[in-house]
């Protein structure tokens, strides 16, 4: 169930300030031995993720930036890849990072045991070649993905939420696990009550963010019911599976798109052209596309940073707007939602899908 | 990695064959070979009615000798029907199973269509659809794996103590777990079985009828220096696979870990529990089953009082009218089983007939459907109870009803078309069988299929030196069956066994899953969708840089080759070989039919 | 896109082809993936009873419906096939205990990717079909071919840059 804790704001500290002493005191009151956050790159122009063991440099962390660094999720990977040292490791990321470190945690590519997350909420964020724009105080539109994002609270599997939203003064650590409220405890936070006010800001967060993606999803299928559309989109892309490199639950080693199957030697290539004619160069586009998607729509968590990968900024986050919830719902799925439900590729139901069959 | 390396192109021989005129009328084998030949590419397409004839093995021998052929394209007949026997044709001639393709085109090509044209060019595609898969086929490094030499067999009935004797006598170490303190199982229970006299374990029969040389003796497998007998133990837990089982067996003292070549699986069935049959009134101490039956009869020998006639439970006295009812939870689609149980009206047959020479006065008989004797012997014993006076009325018993001590059955006589009741002082139900509880958990720890019934399935293959599993099946754990053929299945068994293990090493054929270490996240996605526990997740370090990382890794003894593994790992770290991406894709893009 | 048939007037089914659009002598390809332990045998049995459904439609045999990766079927329509069938046994008969349920979600899922991008779902089919179901299967290609007609040549058939 979930503890709330109380974070007040010292004097003359902001909201990222605060985060920062939250930090740093967990690592000198030994509660983490290392922290992942985010902070701005050198000249501000960029957001990265930094990771250390010293409170010190947590100056230049930004808890709150209104960018998102790349590869969160995978550098949890790395930091908690087998024989590692077992060192505990806070890690502040986004709410829709969390959720994928979550869906990578179902499948051991991360293990969470020394990991504790903690998420704050997430008015969305920026183009990260916006960001120096933001940080000198423009204004900035958020991206397509944050846009229609449904979970800007981050929930379950998340330890602490760093709540923000419906908090007048300070903030609000809303803990979901042992682990959380350990944590909590750990660097000296005030157990306190969960708010009204609190409670109905995330309601409202959800409402919004429901009604946002609904919207979205309409207009995406309504937009792709002609298959001309989806096609004349990715006619610009240039295959350089950048969307697949920077996803988080697009995990795996080497992308099948690169195997012989896919990928042919030139002998196979003359083969090819020879049956079809001609063939577009690189080959296989529009397969990578739809089998990336048929791979990772039960584990996407709308986080968006494939399409902010994509050089030819190719619409992926409304192409996936219309089939992401709708994928999932069939299998009363929902990624990173809960550790205890089952990647749907590996579990069934007896009772699910019979429109699928003789249809 | 074995098994990883990829097929170069092969050179090819193609085999059309002429199979009838039908075939030939249709597709033309000849002119069609003649299409695909194509030596340039590899292909060397034959079709000759020597192909169908008698001395086909050596115009095949002689083929492949000319065109230097590495795999074997035979078009006509359907790998589910000729598969094995052209992949043991092809290995006559030295060509391994995993490049001999079939491509169906007497099922599924020639009658689909009338269209000539049109069925000619789908063969052509189905045809060069097996050519590519050769082509792009991985070339399985065959896994052998080292022999065990011992053996298990689990369950002490006539069958497993049949197979124990038999692998005993091959000079194998045998371990017997039987579940109970004491061997024989079922046939042990029975005063007399039939329609043979006494083919029964404990051995000391009156009669000499030739079926007891066949029924293993208690006393001589209790014996046996090779056996080792463990009573009321259990298996608890199987690792491993063919040729290397590690076994844990448990006591109510001990706990033994068992390393074997093979498992016999003898564990029995049981009896329907009429219980459930509320209309039968199974609670009233004259409605009983064989087994007490079996009872009463036993009492009577052991008092050594074979004069004293049968006393019926409730007050014993002695029963004027017993009526036997056949098919109580047999055939039945609301209890028990559909299946017929197969022994019951042999057996109940055998006992209205013993009762009725006990009993002479008596009226004894048999409420029946059809009578079922699948057993050489059995319409002589039949005519036999006939003719001393026992009758048999068809017709379901559908109700019966304790009335004034005595009991009162209704039923529909068939031959009359009429309902009738009619009163009976002792009634006796032919239960049917069920499978021994406990054979789903012991399946699914040896990683065999249940039938739709429930019973352990025989799966193993037709060539049992192509068996890869190293599970064998016999008696009634695989459904009901009489004791002479528990006790053959018991033989046959070890037969198997002894020639599938003298081999040293066991080469495992077949489609097996393979991971390729270089493309595994160890993502565990295919551990969890291997119904049999094949794969698992295996932490290693990699040598040069130290670093740590987790693969998954198959146990090609336990794997069934079904490729739901590959179809879930998402980048075909896993994959089944016969079926690599490498082939179905090329499969695909020739099926599909290209671009207009 | 050189050859894209934006522009064109298009009814009805989701992916914009038309029956109408068909040229003359087009037969819907459909590529069948078959379990080798009940389709597939039961195509054979239907090849023996001597039943008829369209030539265009070649079988693949693979160990068991759940075997079956997404990629083929996608790889299938992008190679121009019209349809694609997957014959696997009846829920509860698979050989592997329960593939076919998880051939099942794939083929859900599929089909909405399928849909998303505005290929018809319709396109692609599963079906139980045992090894003694011959009726059943050819019956079900039959079926399946007057849909594929009705839905038109597969788009995705004419364009050559993919
Ligand atoms: C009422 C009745 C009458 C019959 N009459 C006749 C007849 O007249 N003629 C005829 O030919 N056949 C007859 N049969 C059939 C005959 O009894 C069987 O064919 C024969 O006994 C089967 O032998 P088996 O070894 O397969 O199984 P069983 O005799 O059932 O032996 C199985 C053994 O395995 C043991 N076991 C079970 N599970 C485990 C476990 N998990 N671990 C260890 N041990 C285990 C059991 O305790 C048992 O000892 C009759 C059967 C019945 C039920
Ligand atoms: S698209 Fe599929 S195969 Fe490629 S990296 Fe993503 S999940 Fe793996
Ligand atoms: S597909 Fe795109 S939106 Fe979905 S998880 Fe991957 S990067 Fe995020
Ligand atoms: S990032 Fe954009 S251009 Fe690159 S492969 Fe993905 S969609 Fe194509
Ligand atoms: S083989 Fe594939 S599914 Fe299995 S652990 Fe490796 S990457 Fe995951
Ligand atoms: S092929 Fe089937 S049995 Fe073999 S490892 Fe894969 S899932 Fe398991
Ligand atoms: S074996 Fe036929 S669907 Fe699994």
């Amino acid at each position: 169930m979930a503890i709330a804790f109380k974070w007040d704001l010292a004097k003359g500290e902001d909201r990222d300030e605060a985060v920062r002493r939250l930090l740093r005191e967990a690592l000198e009151k030994g509660v983490v031995d290392a922290v992942l956050v985010p902070a701005e790159g050198p000249a501000r122009t960029g957001i990265v993720n930094m990771f250390t063991t010293d409170p010190g440099s947590l100056d230049a962390s930004a808890p709150f930036a209104k960018a998102m660094a790349q590869f969160g999720p995978q550098d949890l990977v790395r930091l908690t890849e087998p024989g590692g040292s077992p060192i505990r490791i806070a890690a502040l990321l986004k709410p829709c990072e969390c959720r994928a470190v979550a869906e990578l945690a179902k499948i051991n590519q991360i293990d969470l045991e020394h990991v504790v997350l903690l998420s704050p909420d997430c008015e969305g964020t920026v183009e990260l070649k916006e960001y120096s724009m933001v940080a000198d105080g423009q204004a900035v539109p958020v991206r397509n993905a944050c846009k229609i994002c449904r979970f800007h609270v981050a929930r379950d599997p998340v330890d602490v939420a760093i709540g923000t939203f419906g908090v007048k003064d300070g903030l609000m650590l809303v803990t979901n696990s042992d682990e959380g409220q350990a944590f909590a405890e750990g660097i000296g936070a005030k157990a306190t009550e969960l708010t009204d006010a609190r409670k109905k800001a995330v309601e409202e967060a959800i409402v919004k963010g429901e009604e946002a993606y609904g919207d979205q999803e309409a207009r995406s299928r309504e937009k792709y019911a002609d298959l001309d559309t989806f096609l004349a989109e990715l006619s610009p892309c240039i295959k350089c599976m950048n969307c697949q490199n920077v996803c988080p639950v697009c995990y795996c080693k080497e992308c099948l798109l690169y195997t012989d199957a896919f990928n042919p030697t030139a002998g196979s290539l003359a083969d090819k052209a020879k049956r079809r004619g001609t063939l577009r160069m690189p080959v296989e586009t529009v397969q990578f596309h739809l089998t990336r998607m048929a791979h990772v729509m039960t584990a996407c968590v709308m986080c968006g940073q494939c399409q902010s990968a994509c050089p030819s900024d190719i619409p992926l986050v409304e192409m996936y707007a219309g089939i992401n919830r709708r994928i999932q719902d069939q299998f009363d799925y929902e990624a990173g939602r809960s550790m205890e439900e089952e990647p749907p590729f590996t579990c069934f139901s007896e009772h699910e899908n019979f429109e699928v069959v003789g249809d | 990695m074995p098994g990883l390396r990829k097929v170069d192109r092969l050179k090819k021989l193609l085999l059309i064959l002429p199979c009838d005129e039908e075939m030939e009328g249709l597709l033309d084998p000849e002119s069609l070979a003649e299409e695909m030949n194509d030596p340039e590419n590899w292909v060397f397409a034959r079709s000759d009615p020597r192909l169908c004839g008698p001395d086909r093995s050596d115009y095949i021998a002689d083929l492949v000798k000319e065109t230097e052929a590495q795999a074997i394209i035979v078009g006509g007949p359907s790998d589910r029907t000729h598969g094995s026997v052209w992949r043991q044709e092809a290995s006559l001639v030295g060509i391994p199973p995993d490049r001999v393709e079939l491509v169906p085109l007497v099922q599924q090509c020639i009658y689909v269509t009338d269209e000539k044209d049109a069925a000619r060019r789908r063969a052509k595609i189905m045809i060069e659809s097996a050519l590519a898969r050769v082509d792009t086929g991985i070339d399985r490094a065959v896994e052998r794996v080292k022999a065990m030499q011992a053996v298990l067999v689990i369950g002490g009935g006539v069958a497993g103590m049949q197979a124990a004797w038999d692998l005993a006598d091959f000079g194998r170490q045998v371990y017997l777990v039987e579940r109970t303190g004491e061997l024989g199982g079922r046939a042990h229970q029975l005063s007399r079985t039939y329609p043979t006299q006494d083919c029964k374990p404990d051995g000391c029969c009156p009669q000499s009828c030739r079926d007891c040389q066949f029924t293993p003796r208690i006393d001589l497998v209790t014996s046996h220096p090779l056996i080792e007998l463990l009573l009321e133990s259990e298996v608890r837990s199987v690792k491993g696979g063919i040729g290397g089982y590690q076994i844990e067996v448990h006591s109510p003292e001990t706990s033994r870990l068992l390393e074997v070549g093979a498992i016999v699986v003898a564990t029995g069935n049981v009896m329907f529990d009429a219980g459930e049959m509320g209309e039968l009134s199974p609670w009233h101490p004259d409605v009983i089953s064989f087994l007490e039956l079996e009872k009463l009869i036993d009492w009577q020998r052991k008092e050594d009082r074979a004069w004293e006639p049968l006393r019926r439970p409730s007050d014993g006295k002695v029963p004027k009218n017993i009526h036997f009812l056949q098919c109580v939870g047999s055939r039945d689609e609301h209890h028990g089983t559909i299946e017929c149980s197969l022994v019951c009206c042999t057996y109940a047959v055998g006992q209205a007939k013993d009762l009725k020479d006990m009993l002479p006065d008596a009226t004894v008989a048999i409420h029946y459907m059809d009578m079922r004797g699948p057993y050489r012997g059995f319409e002589r014993h039949y005519l036999e109870a006939q003719e001393s006076g026992v009758l048999f009325m068809r017709g379901r018993v559908v109700e019966i009803e304790p009335d004034n001590g005595n009991l009162m059955l209704s039923y529909e006589d068939i031959d009359i078309g009429e309902p009738v009741t009619m009163e009976a002082d002792l009634v006796v139900l032919s239960v049917g069988q069920l499978p021994t509880p406990g054979t789903a958990e012991l399946a699914q720890m040896l990683g065999v299929p249940l039938d739709d019934d429930g019973y352990i399935g025989e799966d193993n293959t037709t060539y049992s030196l192509w068996d890869r599993r190293g599970v064998y099946v016999v008696g009634c754990a695989a459904g009901p069956r009489g004791i002479r053929y528990s006790v053959r299945d018991g033989r046959e068994a070890a037969l198997s066994i002894d020639a599938v293990l003298r081999r040293t090493q066991i080469e495992l054929a077949d489609n097996i899953a393979e991971v390729d270490d270089e493309r595994c996240v160890g993502c565990g996605q295919c551990v969890e969708s291997c119904e049999y526990g094949a794969v698992t997740l295996e932490e290693r370090t990699d040598l040069q840089t130290g670093r740590k990382y987790r693969v998954a890794i198959v146990d090609p003894r336990r794997c069934w080759g079904c490729g739901n593994c590959h179809a879930t790992c998402p980048s075909t770290a896993i994959r089944l070989s016969g079926f690599s991406d490498d082939q179905l894709v090329r499969q695909v893009e020739l099926a599909s039919g290209g671009h207009r | 896109m050189a050859d894209s048939s934006k522009g064109k007037e298009k009814k009805k089914t989701t992916d914009g082809a038309t029956g109408g659009d068909a040229p003359k002598d087009w037969n819907p390809r459909i590529v069948g993936f078959l379990c080798n332990w009940c389709s597939y045998t039961g195509a054979d049995l239907a090849g023996v009873s001597r039943l008829q459904y369209t030539p265009e439609f070649i079988p693949i045999r693979v160990m068991c419906s759940g075997s079956v990766d997404v990629a083929y079927i996608l790889k299938a329509f992008l190679e121009g096939a019209d349809g694609v069938l997957i014959g696997g046994c009846h829920l509860g008969d698979c050989h592997y205990l329960n593939g076919n349920y998880k051939a099942r979600r794939r083929v859900a899922v599929v089909k909405e990717v399928m849909e998303g991008v505005g290929l018809d779902p319709r396109r692609l089919h599963l079906e139980w079909i045992s090894a003694s179901e011959s009726g059943k299967f050819a019956k079900t290609v039959s079926t399946f071919d007057e849909t594929l007609r009705q839905l038109g040549p597969n788009p995705l058939a004419k364009e050559r840059l993919l």
